[in-house]
């Protein structure tokens, strides 16, 4: 997907005007927060879960070249293939080769953020062959030509009215009429089926590739993604290299973390595992199994300083959790992935020159680190981004040079205190009637929405030095 | 002197006080009232005149290679000491936190940040956890007003700073903190990122304003100089009249200073 | 340089990236043999704590979300109780999509005469299906359903409402339990293992809980005893 990250600011200031928007994401930040504390609140061991399922993923990545040559060997021994892709056009460009060999004219899937990654949809589009998204907050989305705004629920930026006028317009409705949340599940359910019969390809993503079995794992609530596995004459998965696990069990193991933190669920309706075409005597599944291997510089993070971001098992807790996210919502970011993983992501996928402001959209709270299941450290990830930026040269060279003035000023101590002294001095004129400051020339956007507050008008220092100095005059 | 004095004197510890650049800026009384509780705690304090800022500023924008420098500073200036007390928790992170990572695998460097890092402390969390500091009864009551407490993020999350202001608020000044929704949210201030990102920021105080309002606070607490004057001076721009005030000063007995968002002549 | 060669040379492309960027970690564990060592010396993953009765565990658990249980005393009262559940009260003919199970089979469904079974895979307009579990596992509260003859992948999420027949032994503690029992259940891995613990549902429209949008609409599993005496 091309990425519109460079006008973050804009859009976040959009964001923020939007009330319906707004609304959605308090719901979300109240609703979610407080289902997945309760979730981990009944869970007495959960840190124990999580630093194994940390452990398993950190053996997994350093011995990535083992289980991804052990997971093909597996999947081509149950008679499935395994395409590899160094970027999103080949991946792109092997889906539709399986699509065209199929001769399909019709493909469901189910939700990828790999194939929001690459831009699937359009390719296959363009080639002429429909493309129907079954995940409800996908179609939804699919309909209103948007990306996602979420990595869990791509369609949580509607409102319960838009989706109805959505289908309104989508949709033969004749003389019905959409009230309910249950008559619109209702309406896309009688929709979907008819997708789903008449599909000839079916497309999923996969939260696990399990090695040993040649397996993929998928966690849904709606089940839609068991009718693509299984309906269609083709599946085909498409999946990044850092999606293996060893086991069926270590996949039991991330399930154990990622389901409460996601959803605050114990788990999902449905956690599957499918591979290898329809087995003789099977009366269904597909007759082609296919897995398609995504790089797209997740090699190039393997290699250095962000390998703990391909810990990330995409459970979007820390969307939930970032002051940010919940204040701007997930389009702000411009591209596939938002909040503190996005942040991280997409200045790594898509190049830092048109992303460089996403790791600066981070008040270094925390939280997002503090809710991680998988321990990644994101703030320091982010700041190791600013570094890079910096590096570059795509920090605003008032920042910059600011920024690098203040920094030596502070190895010249008697400098600095002059200019303290002098500083505070000058601020307390300035307030002295309103006791604030309602403008400053340097760092001119803190006084954009704020007072500067007074200060007291000497500095500790010198007050300090003053009150030692009387004492011991007063002792002699 | 005599012999017993000395002795005395020895066995109390002595705390190199971090003074902040923003408490040295902008707010001189907070510093006082650190130095008063720690010696009501049983310190002797002593405040280097060569410090200046942890250079947290830099380091968080990716300025590594000054943030190094200042690192080690701090570290030569504050190695004598017992302990480094700090009445904030971002900088008091920054030290126990972050200097460890700046100065990792920089032979000699590593080591003194990591003993550093061991003896660094948020003053609420040093006064209970290292000196268990308590007043047999309340030094005076203050319990006539609503006060909330905006947990800071890196005292919180970095400091582990969550009991300690609370209790020793209810044992010092008789103060109960009648808590807000949302007290371990970021108020939108992240250092640069206030004025970087002011909108998004504004959107974050104005959620932490509304809070504290819902609470019915007259006051507001937090325990980093930074948070607290995004809190007031977004108050001010807005008109609305809850103080904000530091810990400290409230600790150590003193509601007769204006607020940070006090009111001018 | 044809197509196959291009592939061949994309695969090696990324293992070899893949190589070098995991060479020199201290986890790498760089021959088969070490592998092994290693997989010999793992330690068995933590897990939840499951209280000692499996059967009220599960119970209680799947039921925190949207599905019903009922516990019956002999399986030969399974045709009757599914009349009751699934019948309109009205003397209609109750279709019941199944797999081909023998155990499914050999239940009195003469005891039930109302009950049209067929034994077949579900088409998109079958109302009700039964299946039964190769087993459940009690940590979650999850049925666990294996592809083939006994019961298509379709049967289990193209139906409206879906029965699941339990036995009592069949239930064990965690997943790890189930995996294992998989493993021993046959010479290789069904083509689909589902965990299922609940009705489909979604919270995709402003953020309300809705059951019912793809597959089954009600869940119910009904427990019996595993040695009909």
């Amino acid at each position: 997907m091309e990425s519109k990250s460079s006008e973050f600011l804009a859009r976040s200031s959009e964001a923020m005007r939007d009330e319906h928007l707004q609304s959605v994401l308090n719901k979300l930040r109240a609703g979610l927060e407080y289902k997945r504390k309760a979730a981990i609140l009944k869970i007495p061991n959960f840190e124990e879960l999580k630093e194994h399922a940390r452990a398993v993923k950190d053996h997994t990545l350093a011995n990535l070249d083992h289980y991804l040559e052990e997971f093909e060997s597996s999947v081509i021994e149950s008679g499935g293939h395994v395409h590899w892709a160094r970027t999103s056009a080949d991946l792109n460009r092997i889906a539709l080769e399986i699509c065209q060999k199929a001769g399909a004219l019709r493909v469901t899937k189910s939700k990828s953020m790999i194939a929001e990654e690459t831009g699937l949809n359009t390719v296959l589009e363009e080639a002429g062959i429909e493309v129907t998204e079954t995940d409800l907050g996908e179609y939804i989305i699919q309909l209103a030509e948007e990306p996602p705004s979420h990595i869990i629920g791509p369609a949580i930026h509607k409102t319960k009215q838009q989706v109805i006028d959505l289908f309104k317009n989508h949709h033969d409705l004749g003389e019905r009429e959409l009230e309910s949340v249950k008559s619109i599940v209702d309406e896309a359910r009688k929709v979907l089926r008819d997708k789903f019969c008449n599909a000839d390809v079916g497309i999923t993503g996969a939260n696990f590739l399990v090695a040993e079995t040649g397996r993929i794992g998928l966690v849904t609530n709606e089940g839609n993604g068991d009718l693509t596995a299984t309906l269609p004459r083709v599946h085909i998965a498409v999946a990044s290299i850092e999606k293996v696990v060893p086991t069926p069990e270590d996949a039991s193991a991330l399930l154990r973390v990622l389901v409460p933190s996601a959803t605050g669920q114990p788990i999902t309706s449905y956690v599957s595992f499918f591979g290898g075409p329809r087995k003789q005597g099977d009366p269904d599944g597909p007759e082609e199994f296919h897995v398609i291997l995504l790089d797209n510089n997740r090699t190039d993070m393997l290699a250095g300083e962000f390998r703990d971001m391909l810990r990330c098992i995409r459970c979007a807790t820390c969307l939930n959790h970032c002051p940010v996210y919940t204040s701007v919502g997930g389009h702000a970011y411009g591209w596939v992935y938002p909040g503190p993983m996005g942040s991280v992501l997409t200045p790594l996928m898509t190049g830092m020159g048109k992303a460089h402001l996403l790791p600066n959209a981070c008040s270094s709270c925390g939280r997002c680190e503090e809710v991680c299941p998988m321990g990644v450290p994101l703030p320091d990830m982010l700041r190791q981004l600013r570094t890079i930026e910096r590096e570059q040269g795509l920090t605003p060279a008032g920042w910059r040079w600011g920024l690098t003035a203040f920094m030596k000023l502070l190895q010249h101590p008697r400098i600095y205190h002059l200019g303290a002294r002098w500083t505070t001095a000058a601020l307390k004129r300035m307030g002295k009637k309103r006791g604030s400051i309602a403008s400053i020339p340097v760092g001119s956007g803190w006084t954009k929405v704020r007072e500067l507050p007074s200060p007291e008008g000497r500095t500790f220092q010198d007050l300090w030095r003053q009150k030692n100095r009387k004492g011991a005059s007063g002792n002699e | 002197m005599t012999k017993k004095s000395d002795d005395q004197k020895n066995s109390k510890p002595l705390v190199g006080l971090f003074i902040t650049c923003l408490v040295d800026l902008m707010r001189p009384s907070v510093g006082f009232a650190t130095v008063e509780l720690l010696e009501q705690a049983g310190c002797r304090v002593e405040v280097p005149e060569e410090q200046t800022c942890c250079g947290k500023p830099g380091y968080n924008s990716g300025d590594l290679a000054n943030a190094r420098d200042v690192a080690k500073r701090v570290i030569e200036i504050f190695e004598p000491y017992d302990y480094v007390v700090v009445p904030s928790g971002s900088c008091a992170g920054m030290i126990s936190r972050h200097y460890p990572k700046l100065l990792a695998g920089i032979p000699r460097w590593e080591n003194r940040a990591e003993v550093l890092a061991e003896k660094c402390f948020e003053l609420t969390g040093f006064l209970t956890d290292v000196m268990g500091f308590t007043a047999p009864a309340p030094l005076s009551d203050l319990s006539g007003r609503t006060f909330t407490y905006h947990d800071t993020c890196t005292g919180l999350r970095e400091m582990r700073v969550k009991a300690q202001p609370r209790q020793l608020l209810r044992n010092l000044r008789n103060v109960e903190i009648t808590e807000m929704k949302g007290t371990e949210e970021c108020c939108g201030f992240g250092g640069t990122f206030a004025a970087k990102m002011p909108d998004i920021s504004r959107h974050m105080v104005d959620a932490k304003i509304r809070r504290a309002e819902d609470a019915g606070a007259q006051i507001i607490l937090g325990g980093d100089m930074g948070c607290l004057m995004n809190i007031a001076g977004r108050m001010k721009r807005l008109g609305k009249d809850i103080e904000v005030r530091h810990v400290a000063e409230v600790l150590a007995g003193r509601l007769d200073i204006p607020a940070i968002n006090g009111k001018g002549e | 340089m044809n197509e196959q060669d291009v592939r061949k040379q994309d695969r090696e492309k990324i293992l070899g990236g893949v190589r070098s960027a995991v060479r020199k970690d201290p986890g790498h564990l760089a021959s088969v043999e070490d592998l092994a060592k290693y997989w010999k010396s793992r330690p068995s993953a933590p897990r939840p704590p499951v209280g000692d009765d499996l059967v009220e565990t599960f119970s209680s658990r799947i039921q925190e979300f949207a599905s019903t249980v009922v516990r019956l005393d002999s399986l030969e009262a399974v045709p009757r109780y599914i009349a009751e559940y699934a019948g309109t009260g009205e003397d209609e003919n109750i279709t019941l999509v199944t797999g081909e199970d023998p155990r499914l089979e050999n239940l009195p469904w003469d005891t039930a005469p109302e009950i049209r079974r067929e034994v077949r895979k579900a088409e998109r307009t079958d109302n009700i299906g039964l299946s039964q579990a190769f087993c459940a596992v009690a940590e979650s509260g999850s049925i666990v359903l294996l592809s083939g003859k006994a019961d298509p992948t379709s049967n289990d999420f193209l139906v409206d409402r879906h029965i699941i027949l339990l036995a009592e032994d069949d239930i064990v503690p965690y997943h790890e339990d189930a995996w294992k029992r998989i493993r021993e259940a046959g010479s290789s891995m069904p083509r689909a293992v589902n965990f299922i613990s609940g009705p489909s549902s979604t919270g995709d429209v402003d953020l309300t809980l809705q059951v019912g949008v793809h597959g089954p609409r009600t869940l119910h599993v009904v427990i019996v005893p595993s040695n009909p005496s």
